[in-house]
């Protein structure tokens, strides 16, 4: 393990972005400490104001503070992205380590269950369980998660294929351990590196399906502050008042880049022979 | 004589393959009928070449294999007929100690964990006597408890194996099946191996079932040897019997191979033609017969049942031997 910190720290990427997730994360439990006026609160008299030094990003048509908003956002946005690739990672694992261990028709089952979710263009099967379930975060976050769960499963189970027949899991067999346990005591460990790769991947689609969702007006409601409903929201003051879609774009982007640099990063230094030159 | 400790008889393993869809089913018939007597405290070897079916038995006794057919008597009690939680304790009696030290540990666990493991599992001991145990063991195999600590990887092939056997031996098992466990390691320390090996089967009445293709190992650690060819067994015997009256042509063929550390004496090394017959097509009759250089009509046939040329030692042959 020390060899993969001396890697990580050598590798100015992965430094990078992890202290901007690191900030970005920060600034989301900070968010009332750092946020100069409440996200919701209406100034009526700066309606879609330009940048000034009391609102330094503007106001929105109501008048909000849009630095503000955007903190908060933060929050909802790594909030959800992180709690849906939680809740992907849980799934997918679980039914990755069975279909892979016990394989036959367990596996040809999970896997065709999960080729079919695949099938589904991620943002219009997110769509269909949230107009299912409701909208609101908790719903958000369980669309989401269940939209990724094919990713983890499928990455788990190849991992679980190649390493199933493994001396060392045969050992624990010859040991007398259970299956349980050499599931999640044995082969478990040794799938945490695909697994924190793919996870760093998909918290930034996670965060952009979110966004989209709140976009099309069926993630985060009103007047909760979100990324992806400021934009949507900005969108007919466009030219009136740029910095309302310029603003959580930038957010937005920032946050996406840094997820997903740091996830390739982080597959590089655990994996040598996959290093880009 | 004394009760076995592991009797196995008529063990058959077949693994079905289906190449393509319209094909029929093919049976590798990896193990078939291989009979084999282990008594308390002795060694016995089964020798033969890559692909015989040695290591499917070794693990077919285990039951990490499901046998297809036989009985394997363990202290007169069927294995097979056990459910899994039986299967689970009985096999604190019964080890293995595998081929590739490299592979056979979790990469992820410290020493400690690898060793406290069995423990854990049969639920032996609290904490602070598993460490004291592990300790122990640890310094049994020759091994320093400053080095618990540590990853897999930290270690040499030696090192590793000596923690492989620690890992077999915690549970002070009464059976200890060796896969082949010093043919990953260098010639140095696979003596060093062998000898902790022999050290350990004193100090704990060990038993071995030694698996291996290496016949001047074999015949350094053994007191019985059983040879095999295409998954039967064709010839057990004491080692001295095995070595200096080799019965079965095919034995004879083996021990001509091996190299004799002396430039002046020759010795008459017996070819053998042809390849390996496939294990999912063998030879009728006597499996050996296409590359035998005393085959005979009956051989093309018939399979020749074992017999007992002179006391404790079985060949499987059409020959007449008397």
């Amino acid at each position: 393990m020390s060899t993969f910190r001396k890697r990580f720290l050598t590798n100015k990427t992965a430094v990078f972005c992890s202290v901007l997730l690191a900030l970005l994360c920060l600034t989301a439990v900070l968010a009332p400490v750092l946020a100069p006026h409440d996200p919701t609160e209406m100034f009526q008299d700066h309606r879609m104001e330009g940048s000034s030094a009391d609102y330094l990003l503007g106001t929105d048509q109501f008048g909000r503070d849009l630095l503000s908003r955007i903190i908060y956002g933060a929050r909802v946005s790594l909030v959800v992205g992180i709690s849906a690739v939680l809740v992907s990672v849980a799934f997918g694992t679980l039914f990755g380590l069975i279909a892979g261990y016990f394989g036959r028709w367990i596996d040809g089952f999970i896997m065709r269950v999960m080729d079919v979710l695949f099938a589904f263009p991620e943002i219009l099967l997110a769509l269909a369980i949230v107009a299912a379930l409701g909208p609101g975060t908790f719903n958000t976050i369980m669309a989401i998660g269940i939209v990724n769960i094919p990713i983890f499963t499928r990455t788990v189970r190849g991992a679980v294929l190649s390493i199933k027949n493994l001396e060392y899991v045969e050992s624990a067999r010859a040991i007398g351990a259970s299956t349980k346990r050499i599931l999640f005591l044995e082969i478990f460990p040794n799938v945490t590196a695909p697994l924190l790769v793919q996870s760093s991947l998909a918290i930034s689609g996670a965060i952009l399906t979110e966004s989209a969702l709140s976009f099309l007006g069926l993630g985060i409601q009103p007047p909760d502050p979100s990324w992806g409903g400021m934009i949507s929201e900005a969108r007919r003051y466009m030219e009136l008042a740029p910095g309302m879609i310029i603003w959580p774009c930038i957010a937005m982007t920032v946050t996406i880049l840094a997820c997903n640099m740091f996830g390739d990063a982080v597959r590089d230094i655990l994996d040598p022979r996959h290093r880009s030159k | 004589m004394t009760k076995p400790l592991l009797e196995v008889r008529a063990l058959t393993k077949h693994f079905k393959s289906k190449q393509g869809f319209f094909s029929s089913e093919k049976v590798v018939r990896a193990v078939d009928g291989v009979n084999l007597t282990v008594y308390p405290g002795e060694t016995v070897s089964i020798v033969g070449e890559s692909g015989c079916g040695k290591s499917t038995t070794g693990r077919c006794i285990l039951r990490l294999i499901e046998p297809t057919d036989g009985e394997i008597l363990f202290e007169g009690q069927d294995i097979r007929k056990l459910n899994e939680a039986e299967l689970r304790r009985t096999r604190r009696n019964m080890q293995l100690v595998f081929q590739d030290p490299f592979a056979s540990l979790n990469p992820r666990k410290t020493i400690s964990q690898l060793l406290e493991d069995p423990l854990i599992i049969h639920g032996i001991g609290t904490p602070a006597e598993r460490r004291k145990q592990v300790e122990e063991m640890i310094g049994i195999v020759g091994l320093s408890k400053q080095q618990l600590d540590r990853f897999p990887h930290e270690f040499s092939g030696g090192q590793r194996q000596r923690i492989g056997i620690a890992r077999a031996l915690i549970l002070r098992p009464k059976l200890i099946i060796a896969d082949e466990p010093v043919s990953a390691l260098d010639v140095s320390i696979q003596a060093q191996i062998l000898n902790l090996m022999q050290d350990l089967q004193k100090e704990f009445k060990l038993t071995y079932l030694f698996i291996s293709h290496d016949l001047s190992v074999v015949r350094h650690i053994s007191d019985r040897v059983a040879v095999m060819y295409l998954g039967k067994v064709v010839e057990v015997a004491d080692k001295h019997s095995l070595y200096e009256k080799p019965t079965h042509p095919y034995t004879q063929a083996l021990l001509s191979a091996v190299p004799v550390p002396n430039p002046h004496l020759t010795t008459e090394r017996i070819i053998l033609e042809g390849d390996l017959p496939s294990p999912a097509n063998p030879p009728s009759g006597c499996t050996f017969h296409p590359r035998c250089r005393h085959c005979m009509d009956i051989c093309k046939t018939v399979a020749p049942a074992a017999k007992e040329v002179t006391a404790g030692h079985f060949v499987s042959c059409h020959l007449d031997h008397a």
